[in-house]
């Protein structure tokens, strides 16, 4: 009986065997598109786990029970492919890419991955591929003009200077209102540690700068607070979100090389006068040793007339006895500048399949720049990798190693070792270019302020400029590590969670030497500081999504433990004993060196959660809250909750409209709170005992500082309102995004002042308060689009108003921070004005405006300073356009500024020495100043006294007085020009090239509009907020001409 | 057994993430200290009051210029009576927080740490800065000053009667706290290297100079009485000065502007230069340097249009070459001065004495510190030889020669006494009379301004010219 029903089994397993036989079903995966074939695409037996991947060749075999049954295509950048089996066995598919799928996915706070529909606030991207192709070397410079609000200012053109980034306004007095950072999640520091203010120091590259563009995937710039908010107490001034390349399947061998070369020329330069050289004396002129001579001391040009015959003993004469013509040199200046070059190699490799994928790349910068003897370098090495090591764990890393520096970085504004200005005091018949030959000029004779050191047209003021590149050395190097490791576990489809650790680690040193014999110090000096900084974020999140019917539910809570880490020492020897050993023992005897440490830490902790709920896929609600535990605050009320509410309507999906016209339109609205660590450094909490450096000889020197430390100091905080409009229309060719938001930041922590005669001349004080109000608005225009040509136009223009409301607790005063300054000016945070005016003296005036002139000496008002400008624009915007036609790829981006002031001391001083154009008027008749003369009792008539050129230029134009130097800093740029062929596929068929293409590229090509004279008003002397508005002797921004060749294996 | 397990990873997260440990450790800063021992605290608030008396913008342009001691042969609008704000507020400001502060939270760790002479000198360096303030300003606060950390930010004015009165008290209490127990660290202790004695003789003595400057509106004849039996300086070598160092940024401020910064527009007055010539002074050659056509010339006051053909760089004296060294002393009270306020006191009868006893030893005092070792001739001048129908003229002239370069302190002097007569400058701004005070700087409106009100309607106009209460 038992065997009987074996063998009925064994039949009836053998039948059911022979009814579902296996067999095997194979084909081919190609793309629509191009035909070609595609590895790693996932087949799948729908409803089952029976699955294969293409192969390199996308091919696949797949063994399948029976007859019947669905096999699903997927493959990501694809829409998904469905087929029956019925009775085939050879099944070719062609998969359709999905663009749409692609490019509609925004990357959000803290990495969350978002459709764009279901964006609640405002968030714009840039594609990594912009940034690759214009390639500047800081690729913050990319981003001017392409997004609405965004505010990017270059603060020069030198090799290794700073990128100012403001999003939407200033949020904060004493911190520095610049986005936060983060890169694949994890906060990396953007702090610019140069020394540049107006009088001396040079300018570094700010943090983010060394992230290498061609490692760039895409930028995401989540602008105001509502986007922010999950970044909590860091998210006050907005978050720039990037994402690295990551390696993808390939059938090829996955190699991208480039090489790109770009020269670099000023694109202004100031505008001399050419009629008139060296001196005071309009009739001669005698160079003795460049100081004690007839006008050679003197660095100015109401000299001789030019080009008339005259001749004069001049610099070149020092020596034999000779004169020689006294010429004019329309283009010294000019000539004086090098042609800038760089030089970008990058090469890089990705692969993998459907369990591992991986990339790793090389990229090299070499750039010199326009200054001699200048340069900035930079080599990144980054590889990540990411691993499926099971159905449910996935783990990943990323690493991205940074070695930039400097031989020698260019010095700011007034000061003796920066070459820009004295190319402005230089008499105009000096010829700059033949001073460069130092080594073989004699020294400076004694009795000059520059004795012992290489002749220069001038002793007395100035060393040789050419000495002072090769000599007076900025010298900056730094190694940078930063990355993260992530392992990912999926408990079910529904429920997933993370941990990651991300560190950010750098360590540089720089280097200020002075030479013995330089105007600065004539005993030499050297100061060189050593910096660490590290920041370790430990992160976790646990997802939950699920669709319940229409409505959709993610829910995810997390938590993050952040350290940060600073270490910094300074040596300075005030005085060298033996020239040219820059080393610290080298103190000359009898002097003092200074020595100086510092460490610091601090510890943010903190839990968040956030839900978005989805009905319909079209209305969408985003909850969120963080709570930080900070330890800079006191310890018994450092925690504070930041939370966001924001809705998006998508009445298009809603309704169904389905209308062509209007393809899509969502309708949001949000609110947030933010805070901000601006302002606040660690140990605020305690007062302490300062020492004065130097000391007292070998005494040290303890002491009370005179700020006094706020024991209940909180943090700031930014409010935010916003709402906006985001629409596509007409077949989806015109796409439009509006925004407007209200944001009021208030607790600003201001150091306020008090009555010294309370013992304190400070408090640090929550007591600030501004508000930011304005529009962004961005408009999309796909002109054509077929397979052969594609043209499309961007335009962006965002206009808002950014208010200092308060910054002490008296009314009606008018009270100011000052946050820099230049000079009798200062950069003010002011009650009742946009941040940052420019305060500081004018005229005096009648009643009427006119300037009151006294013996024709315009007068200067030195008791009240007035508000003169103030650094806020108007508006601003951008116009991109790009036009495809087969392989050849046409860019072009103009960008505009208007409004916005700027103090330019090159006018001040080249007008006072006389080597500016404005000089020309009235050196032979004299200037009677437009303006009146006050009669005594009340009433004014006009100004009839004659004085001359030079009286008038120096009354009228010194650090006296600044009304006459600040100029609107409206600009419109001709900002890149971009021609790209993309060589047809044929030409290289036969070799294992899968693309090359080469590019023409222009960057800086032209300065449209200007109302500031003789500068480029796109400056500041760095990135700080009180450093902007500001110029004198600009290094000036470069135009960037070149070309770049691509390669993909 | 599930939910205890998912509980207890909650809590356990929480405990990890959601708090605060450690966060207390890690805000405690490792670079400064939070309390250093009090002797660490002398150096700098002495340094720091004499760097601000003898800036040239302070003492110089507003004191030494004021007294008619300096004239300068370009950039005198300070001289002219038009002073800088920046500069009044910079006194005020650096007195108030750095010295009379510093010295205040000196007293407070001396206290705490059982010091009595630290604690003494802080006393007597708060009392000694207080002093210089109401001298300059007129009432000042004084009782309810410093008191920040308390929260009072906006304090009140006291009189300057009050505020010598609170001045008084605490060089009392110096003097008693140098009898008590205690330790001054002799390297930190830059003016005196550690010497209590000196310290309790500095107090003594300016509390007499305190004493006879308020003796025009008060009767301080017993206080004086009280006070000769307590020890005072006997000699050079007692007085209170800071010797500076060799080179900037620790030399001498006079130095420091006029020599290492080539600031040479600083010159001798004529009034100077006549008063020493006329009396035969030995002292002209060590005030004044010959100018280029080898005599001792000085400049008249004031004058708009300098330099001039009639008074330039080349032709007017500069300061004296002794009193341009790096190391040059700046006094805060000097041996000589006490023996000419003696002189006066004994003159007027408030102390027993001989009044050409003080008036000689004052003389013979600045002659030693000037370097002059001969100048019996000097003293048998007529005008220099002591007589009582003349004593205030003679006392008050010998006093004001011999607080050449101490700007503050000249200045300060002849606005009490009003010898030697002196004519306002030439080509004045706004006043036509020597000021008599500062004006409070005009940060006081915004950051006090009740009280500043008050105590402007209480003094007097805040100009140059409203008398303080010592003045009448």
């Amino acid at each position: 009986m038992k065997k009987f029903l074996l063998l009925c089994f064994a039949f009836v397993f053998a039948s059911f065997t022979i009814w579902a036989q296996d067999r095997v079903v194979s084909g081919k995966v190609t793309s629509v598109e191009d035909g070609s074939t595609l590895p790693g695409v996932n087949v799948v037996l729908k409803g089952t786990t029976n699955g294969s991947v293409t192969d390199a060749d996308g091919n696949y075999k797949l063994s399948i029970p029976g007859t019947g049954g669905v096999l699903v295509f997927s493959y990501i950048g694809f829409k998904d492919f469905e087929v029956e089996v019925g009775d085939k066995t050879t099944i070719d598919v062609q998969l359709t890419s999905d663009v749409t799928q692609l490019s509609e996915v925004v990357v959000t706070a803290l990495g969350v991955e978002r459709q764009e529909k279901s964006l609640t606030y405002a968030v714009q991207s840039i594609d990594g591929s912009a940034l690759s192709t214009n390639r500047e070397t800081n690729f913050l410079n990319s981003l001017s003009g392409q997004i609405a609000g965004v505010q990017i200012t270059n603060s020069s053109g030198a090799a290794g200077a700073s990128t100012r980034v403001v999003l939407r306004g200033a949020s904060t007095i004493s911190g520095s209102n610049q986005p936060l950072f983060v890169v694949d999640g994890v906060p990396i520091d953007n702090t610019n540690r140069g020394t540049a203010t107006s009088q001396g120091g040079f300018d570094a590259p700010n943090g983010a700068s060394e992230i290498n563009p061609d490692d760039i995937e895409s930028i995401n710039v989540l602008k105001g607070p509502v986007a922010a908010a999950l970044y909590g107490n860091r998210g006050a001034s907005g978050v720039i979100i990037i994402t690295t390349k990551k390696g993808k399947a390939s059938k090829n061998l996955g190699i991208d090389f480039s090489t790109k070369m770009t020269f670099q020329d000023p694109l202004r330069i100031p505008d001399f006068q050419n009629s008139y050289g060296q001196g005071p004396s309009r009739t001669y002129f005698e160079y003795v040793d460049g100081q004690n001579g007839y006008g050679d001391g003197v660095d100015e040009s109401w000299g001789p007339p030019l080009d008339k015959g005259l001749m004069f003993a001049q610099w070149p004469d020092y020596g034999k006895g000779t004169v020689s013509p006294w010429v004019s040199r329309p283009n010294n200046v000019r000539d004086f500048y090098e042609t800038g070059k760089t030089v970008t190699n990058s090469f890089a490799v990705s692969g993998g399949n459907e369990k591992q994928t991986f990339r790793f790349s090389v990229t090299d910068v070499k750039e010199t720049g326009l200054v001699y003897n200048t340069d900035y370098r930079r080599l990144n090495i980054s590889g990540n990798a990411d691993i499926k090591i099971n159905e449910k764990l996935d783990a990943s890393f990323s690493a991205n190693y940074a070695r930039s520096g400097s031989d020698n970085l260019a010095t700011t504004g007034y000061d003796a070792e920066n070459p820009i200005q004295q190319t402005i005091w230089a008499g105009r018949n000096v010829d700059l270019k033949a001073l460069k030959d130092y080594k073989n000029l004699p020294l400076a004779p004694e009795g000059t302020a520059a004795a012992g050191t290489p002749l220069n047209w001038n002793n007395i003021f100035q060393n040789n400029p050419y000495w002072v590149q090769d000599n007076n050395l900025n010298i900056l190097d730094k190694d940078r590590v930063f990355g993260n490791a992530r392992v990912g576990y999926k408990f079910t489809d529904w429920l997933s969670a993370f941990v990651r650790i991300g560190i950010d680690s750098w360590s540089s040193r720089t280097e200020d030497r002075t030479a013995v014999g330089s105007n600065n110090n004539i005993d030499g000096d050297y100061d060189e500081r050593s910096r660490r900084f590290s920041e370790v974020n430990n992160f976790f999140m646990i997802t939950a999504n699920k669709k319940f019917g229409e409505i959709g539910l993610t829910v995810s809570a997390g938590g993050n433990q952040m350290t940060q880490n600073f270490q910094y020492q300074r040596g300075y020897i005030p005085a060298l004993q033996l020239p040219g050993v820059y080393n610290l023992s080298n103190l000359k005897a009898g002097s003092t060196a200074t020595i100086q440490n510092s460490h610091t830490e601090q510890k943010i902790n903190s839990i968040l959660g956030t839900a978005q709920i989805s009905y319909r896929d079209a209305i969408f609600l985003d909850l969120s809250a963080r709570n930080d535990w900070w330890s800079v605050l006191p310890i018994d009320n450092n925690s504070y909750l930041y939370p966001a509410a924001s809705l998006s309507f998508v009445p298009t999906d809603f309704f169904d409209w389905n209308s062509t016209t209007l393809s899509y339109l969502k309708v949001r609205a949000g609110w947030s709170q933010v805070g901000s660590s601006g302002g606040l450094d660690p140990y605020s909490i305690q007062q302490v005992y300062n020492f004065r450096t130097p000391g007292y000889g070998d005494v040290l020197l303890a002491f009370n500082p005179n700020t006094l430390n706020n024991p209940n100091i909180k943090p700031e905080t930014t409010v935010g309102l916003e709402f906006g409009l985001a629409a596509k229309l007409l077949n989806e060719k015109i796409s439009f995004d509006f925004t407007y938001f209200d944001q009021t930041s208030k607790d600003l922590i201001v150091e306020s002042d008090i009555s010294p005669s309370s013992g304190y001349e400070k408090i640090f004080a929550n007591i600030g308060e501004i508000q930011n109000r304005g529009v962004e608005i961005q408009l999309g225009y796909q002109i054509v689009k077929n397979s052969d040509l594609s043209a499309s136009i961007n335009v962006n223009f965002a206009k808002y108003n950014n208010q200092v409301i308060r910054v002490n607790d008296i009314d009606g005063d008018e009270a100011a921070v000052n946050m820099g300054g230049q000079w009798n000016v200062d950069v003010q945070a002011r009650e009742g004005h946009p941040f940052g005016v420019l305060f500081g003296p004018g005229y005096k005036k009648d009643p009427n405006g006119n300037v009151i002139h006294l013996n024709g000496i315009p007068q200067i008002d030195t008791e009240n300073y007035r508000v003169l400008g103030d650094i806020q624009p108007d508006w601003n915007g951008g116009i991109s356009g790009t036009i495809s036609y087969k392989g050849i790829t046409l860019s072009s981006l103009v960008d505009v500024k208007m409004g916005g002031d700027v103090y330019s001391m090159t006018t001040t001083w080249g007008r006072y020495a006389g080597t500016l154009s404005e000089t020309l008027v009235g050196r032979e008749d004299g200037i009677i100043g437009k303006g009146v003369i006050d009669n005594g009792d009340g009433t004014y008539r006009p100004n009839d006294v004659s004085v001359t050129a030079e009286a008038y230029n120096k009354a009228g134009f010194s650090n006296d007085v600044a009304e006459s130097s600040v100029f609107d800093a409206s600009y419109v740029k001709w900002r890149q020009l971009t021609l790209t062929y993309q060589m047809p596929r044929a030409w290289f068929s036969k070799l294992p090239l899968k693309d090359v293409s080469v590019s023409f590229i222009g960057r800086n090509l032209a300065l449209l509009y200007s109302k500031a004279p003789h500068i480029d008003p796109e400056t500041g002397f760095n990135n700080a907020d009180g450093n902007q508005g500001l110029e004198f002797g600009q290094i000036p921004s470069v135009r960037s001409l070149g070309f770049s060749v691509n390669i993909k294996l | 057994m599930k939910i205890k397990k998912y509980l207890f990873y909650t809590v356990f997260s929480v405990g990890i993430f959601g708090c605060d440990s450690g966060f207390e450790k890690v805000n405690t800063n490792p670079n400064s200290p939070t309390t250093v021992p009090s002797n660490l605290l002398i150096p700098d608030i002495i340094r720091v009051a004499m760097n601000t008396s003898y800036s040239t913008f302070n003492g110089g342009d507003m004191g030494s210029c004021w007294a008619q001691h300096w004239s300068k042969v370009q950039y005198n609008d300070e001289e002219r009576y038009s002073p800088r704000e920046s500069q009044i507020e910079f006194v005020w400001d650096t007195y108030y927080a750095d010295v009379i502060s510093g010295a205040k939270s000196m007293e407070v760790i001396a206290t705490a740490e059982g010091n009595d002479y630290t604690r003494g000198i802080a006393l007597t360096m708060q009392a000694y800065g207080f002093g210089v303030l109401t001298d300059l300003y007129g009432d000042i606060p004084f009782s309810n000053a410093l008191k920040a950390e308390a929260g009072n930010t906006a304090p009140s004015y006291d009189t300057q009667e009050d505020v010598y009165d609170g001045i008084l008290a605490m060089l009392d209490d110096a003097d008693e706290a140098f009898d008590g127990e205690g330790s001054i660290d002799a390297v930190f202790d830059i003016m005196y290297a550690g010497d209590v004695s000196k310290w309790q003789k500095f107090a003594n003595s300016l509390k007499f100079r305190c004493l006879m400057r308020i003796s025009g509106v008060r009767d301080v004849s017993s206080d004086l009485a009280a006070l000769v039996s307590r020890p005072m300086f006997t000699s050079n070598d007692d007085e209170a000065k800071l010797v500076y160092l060799e080179t900037q940024p620790n030399a001498n401020p006079i130095y420091e502007t006029i020599v290492f910064g080539n600031r040479n527009e600083f010159k001798v007055s004529d009034i100077l230069v006549n008063t020493l010539d006329g009396l035969g002074d030995p002292r002209l050659e060590v005030y004044a340097q010959l100018n280029d056509a080898d005599e001792y010339v000085g400049k008249p006051a004031g004058i708009a249009d300098v330099p001039s053909d009639a008074w330039n760089y080349n032709n007017v004296s500069a300061v004296g070459e002794a009193y341009l060294a790096p190391n040059a002393p700046a006094y805060l009270l000097s041996y000589s001065e006490l023996q000419f306020l003696m002189a006066e006191a004994a003159e007027n009868d408030l102390i027993t004495g001989d009044a050409e006893t003080f008036y000689n030893a004052g003389i013979a005092a600045s002659m030693e510190a000037n370097g002059i070792a001969d100048f019996a001739a000097y003293m048998s001048n007529p005008e220099v030889i002591y007589s009582s129908g003349t004593s205030d003229l003679q006392i008050g002239t010998q006093k004001w020669l011999a607080l050449f370069c101490q700007g503050f302190e000249a200045w300060t002097e002849w606005r009490r006494t009003n010898f030697p007569v002196l004519i306002p400058a030439q080509d004045p701004i706004n006043i036509t009379e020597i000021p008599s005070r500062y004006r409070y700087p005009a940060t006081e409106q915004t950051t006090n301004k009740v009280n500043y009100t008050a105590a402007v309607a209480s003094q007097g106009p805040n100009n140059l010219t409203t008398k303080i209460w010592w003045m009448d």
